[in-house]
């Protein structure tokens, strides 16, 4: 018997084992108790997780909250994921140090794997690893040079019919990503990222024997389509219609030697490249995607955990330096990260899930291990409320850091509420938002002093935890009660008001426009300044139509009047056949001028194809129609 | 060689040749390719169409069709014409030469154009042409065809080559009753193709009175041609009346899975009517869908010397 192997069974090897034990020269006492009813002691849990099953669903948490896997089972951890099918959760780790994987259920058992006898030989130096919706477990050792691809069974309790997978396309595999947006539960489609080509590989496994190389992309450098000693990549997803997780063409590659994190666009016609982030001092090691698209990415150099939009938007930070398992924002030094995923039963319909949550694998001093952290919503004030040039209304922006349901209320100076409304669940970043001084009953309010408060409540629906919702206060302004309306010569062509200044400086426009922009990524719905407009409006550095060769037009700008801007605007993507694709806005916007960008998705996530598309905005009877172009 | 180190020798080989991102087709390309002229009513169900006009969805259901034909349809939602044109003659099978085209203007609003006028010469634009051998035997038409497909996505151009057979089986060796089975598939070119392609069938009744008759069609595909099209599965009934050889009248209806879109399923309705003086055939259709090119009028204007409506033979 090993000394790992006498060091971690006595609660967890199973009575099946038994066989092995003896051949292994077992002690009679560890005999015995193998007849015992298994167990599992709180020390030595797996790791501690949530529920599914519960009718609250994954939870977020702005506190992290964790529990730490035991730190016994590792000699080093180098990624760890979570599978869950309909409500049993399963766990599979890698262990470089130890060289096998670790495969367990919560609660009740752990195996290890270490593919001593089959095929390929012992394994190495494990370090990426994924399961797909099939049970498809590939598990990357770059020491080896292979990919260990074997089939999950929890009838067996143990990973079955290995086989091993080498190509001259990733001579050293770090990381391997299940593609689950083609037909997800019958074909496996993988991306493979290798760090001595630095490069990506996109597979077709649907022949188990013969896998089909679909493209490869990267090449060592620096610079566009380029990177170096890449170490973790992750596919895009989105939330999908029938309440599961969709997976989407986007992924993201932790170029670690550059130490940025690019963004890719797998299109139906070519690789796109989206764009890069980079936080100037980071070490970033490895990357997942939660069930609404956010995107994580473990920085090992700050001991931090970065949140962005899929639009590499930033948007929180998490944690500091710490170790221990009751050391609460801590992290040590994070290697790997997961979100759990599985099959779950939404609406008697069986769906691909992903969770909210996050999964990190970490080294520090004393030990190695998992940690499980919920991460919540938080929001900030970005720009106090601000009447118009009339102290009529008032506009006023704040930021969210994750999908949540907003409420907006308005206050009179004795406290009784004047106007309280929902533009709905939205996603994380900016929001501005206006007040047209009216109250609920649609009548001007009175002159007065007022008060402006937004609830934010947490996607994931936990009531009664206060880490699931988010009180903002503005700041009091003044109200003036809106004047009646100029005498007009010509009705019914008079103006509903004259245009005006924004005291802020933003552009007021008179009339509607909708006009096409070439922008370089899809972009959430945000209001531009006088500069910004400025700026959209001047020359490109080189030839728009390189641009549009190379990106098409996705984007559109748009006005907002003062008249319209009681009504919603909606703004969707159709098909030359006029079907509806996408929904870029749908909601009340302040006057100004905005800007919106297509990622090339429909509502459902799937990728639309490539060809001409019409934006349409629609205000009150207003309907403009402008072209777009996705390459 | 053992069959594993086959399997590493044959991926090696195929690594070595696939080392680009494959392109894909636009939705202008698939609309051409499931489009069919006025009067045809339905490509899902085609078969109680007569004419050249039906070359294009299905040469089996109309074996003695020849003559010249120019077909216009416009479609109301996104001013986009489509041309269709075909020629049909005799040289041992029944010949059919097929051409297509569409596409999109003024693709850019006139502030982008003033930053750079080049904009100007891109264009989204569609052809599709198709050569079919039609062989009538008794009881059986049989359809082989190959056509010829290019796609220009404001600077991306791809190309496709595409191959139809179809069998049409006539078991009393009339017009009252016939089957359809055809398959169509990309052969070669730019664009990924479906790995199944897409499989068509259709049943058609023809009841004769006189000199008019009443004809019945229902018809499903499924499958695609390329990977990227925007729809895979299709169901299709058409209804149309011939009055004694002279006008026809025509009705049908189809329902659509696509792949992308807010919508998982999408409806085609069509009417159709056609009016034959001498050789010359006039033909009109409206079509409110939201597939293919979307809702829209296409009329079109026939020389068809060989012109029979469906009949007992």
């Amino acid at each position: 018997m090993s000394s790992y192997t006498r060091r971690i069974v006595p609660r967890y090897l199973e009575r099946v084992n038994c066989a092995v034990a003896f051949r292994r020269g077992a002690s009679l006492p560890f005999l015995l108790s193998l007849l015992l009813p298994i167990q599992p002691a709180d020390a030595q849990t797996f790791v501690q997780l949530t529920d599914l099953g519960s009718s609250l669903g994954p939870r977020l948490t702005i506190a992290v909250t964790r529990a730490r896997l035991n730190r016994q089972l590792f000699g080093a951890i180098g990624t760890k994921v979570t599978f869950i099918d309909h409500g049993a959760v399963y766990q599979f780790a890698s262990d470089p140090e130890w060289s096998r994987v670790l495969v367990g259920r919560k609660d009740e058992w752990i195996h290890e794997y270490d593919n001593a006898t089959s095929p390929g030989g012992k394994l190495l130096q494990p370090l990426g690893i994924e399961i797909s919706a099939r049970k498809f477990v590939y598990a990357v050792d770059p020491a080896k040079g292979m990919i260990l691809v074997t089939e999950f069974s929890p009838g067996a309790k143990n990973l079955v019919n290995p086989d091993v997978w080498s190509n001259v396309q990733f001579p050293r595999p770090v990381d391997v990503a299940w593609d689950g947006s083609t037909t997800p539960l019958t074909v496996d489609y993988l991306y493979v990222l290798d760090d001595s080509l630095s490069r990506v590989s996109y597979w077709d496994r649907s022949n188990l024997l013969w896998p089909n190389l679909l493209w490869w992309y990267g090449t060592p450098g620096s610079g566009l389509a380029q990177f170096l000693r890449p170490s973790g990549i992750c596919v895009g997803k989105t939330v999908a219609s029938n309440g599961g997780t969709q997976f989407t063409t986007h992924f993201y590659v932790v170029d670690r030697g550059n130490r940025r994190v690019v963004w890719l666009n797998r299109g139906p016609s070519a690789l796109t490249w989206m764009g890069t982030i980079s936080l100037g001092t980071w070490d970033p090691t490895d990357c997942a995607v939660d069930h609404f698209g956010n995107l994580y990415v473990t920085d090992q150099l700050s001991h931090r955990i970065h949140k962005f939009t899929y639009a590499l938007s930033q948007l929180a930070t998490y944690g500091s330096y710490g170790t221990g398992a009751g050391n609460l924002n801590t992290f040590a030094f994070p290697r790997a990260i997961s979100v759990p995923c599985g099959l779950k039963i939404v609406n008697s319909q069986t769906v691909w899930y992903c969770e909210g949550r996050i999964i990190t694998a970490e080294d520090w001093s004393e030990t190695t291990g998992a940690v499980e952290h919920y991460l919540g919503i938080d929001g900030a004030i970005t720009a106090q409320p601000q009447p118009d040039a009339y102290n009529h209304g008032a506009t006023f922006s704040y930021s969210t850091t994750d999908h949540a349901t907003h409420w907006i209320t308005v206050w009179n100076q004795s406290g009784a509420t004047v106007r309280r409304n929902s533009p709905g669940f939205m996603p994380p970043g900016p929001h501005t938002r206006f007040w047209n001084g009216y109250t609920d009953a649609g009548t001007s309010a009175p002159t007065g002093n007022y008060t402006i408060g937004v609830s934010l409540y947490s996607a994931y629906g936990c009531s009664g935890q206060s880490w699931c919702a988010k009180g903002l206060s503005f700041q009091p302004f003044y109200h003036q009660q809106e004047p009646p309306p100029p005498p007009c010569d010509h009705p019914p062509r008079c103006p509903f008001s004259p245009p005006i200044s924004d005291p802020s400086g933003d552009p007021e426009p008179a009339s509607l426009f909708l006009r096409q922009r070439v922008v370089a990524d899809p972009r959430p719905l945000a209001r531009l300044t006088s500069q910004q407009l400025a700026y959209a409006s001047s020359a490109a550095p080189r030839g728009v139509s390189d641009l549009v060769r190379e990106l098409g037009v996705r984007g559109v700008t748009f006005s907002v009047t003062r008249e319209l801007s009681s009504r919603p605007i909606k703004i969707s993507v159709q098909s030359v056949s006029g079907r509806r694709i996408r929904t870029l806005v749908n909601e009340v916007l302040a006057p100004g001028v905005y800007e919106v960008g297509w990622d090339g998705l429909d509502d459902r996530g799937r990728p639309a194809a490539p060809g001409v598309y019409f934006a349409v905005l629609t205000a009150g009877t207003a309907r403009l129609v402008q072209r777009l172009i996705l390459r | 060689m053992s069959p594993r180190r086959s399997a590493v020798v044959l991926m090696l080989c195929s690594t070595t040749f696939v080392l680009k991102p494959a392109g894909g087709q636009s939705a202008l390309l698939t609309a051409l390719e499931g489009s069919l002229p006025a009067p045809a009513l339905e490509p899902t169900a085609p078969g109680l169409s007569r004419g050249l006009s039906v070359l294009w969805a299905d040469p089996t259901a109309d074996p003695r069709a020849t003559g010249v034909f120019l077909g216009i349809s416009h479609a109301s939602y996104t001013s986009m014409n489509m041309v269709h044109t075909a020629v049909g003659f005799r040289l041992g099978p029944r010949w059919s030469l097929t051409m297509g085209s569409v596409d999109i203007g003024d693709l850019f609003d006139s502030a982008l154009v003033a930053q750079d006028p080049s904009l100007a010469s891109l264009r989204a634009q569609a052809i599709l042409g198709r050569l079919d051998a039609t062989f009538s035997l008794p009881g059986i038409t049989a359809n082989l065809g190959a056509g010829l497909a290019g796609d220009e996505n404001v600077g991306i151009f791809h190309s496709s080559t595409i191959v139809r057979t179809a069998l049409r089986l006539h078991p009393w060796r009339n017009d009252r009753f016939s089957l359809r089975v055809e398959f169509t598939r990309s052969a070669a070119g730019s664009l990924p193709s479906s790995p199944k392609g897409r499989r068509s069938f259709d049943l058609t009744v023809s009841r004769p009175v006189g000199r008019s008759s009443a004809s019945f069609s229902i018809g499903a595909s499924s499958g695609s041609v390329w990977r990227y099209s925007e729809t895979r599965e299709g169901i299709a009934a058409a209804v149309q009346v011939n009055i004694l050889s002279q006008v026809d009248l025509g009705a049908a209806t189809g329902r659509y899975r696509v792949t992308y879109g807010t919508a998982p399923l999408e409806w085609y309705r069509a009417l159709s009517a056609a009016v034959r003086v001498a050789a010359v055939r006039v033909g009109a259709r409206y079509v409110s869908t939201r597939l293919g090119v979307g809702s829209g009028f296409a009329v079109s204007l026939a020389y068809e010397p060989r012109f029979a409506p469906a009949r007992s033979r």
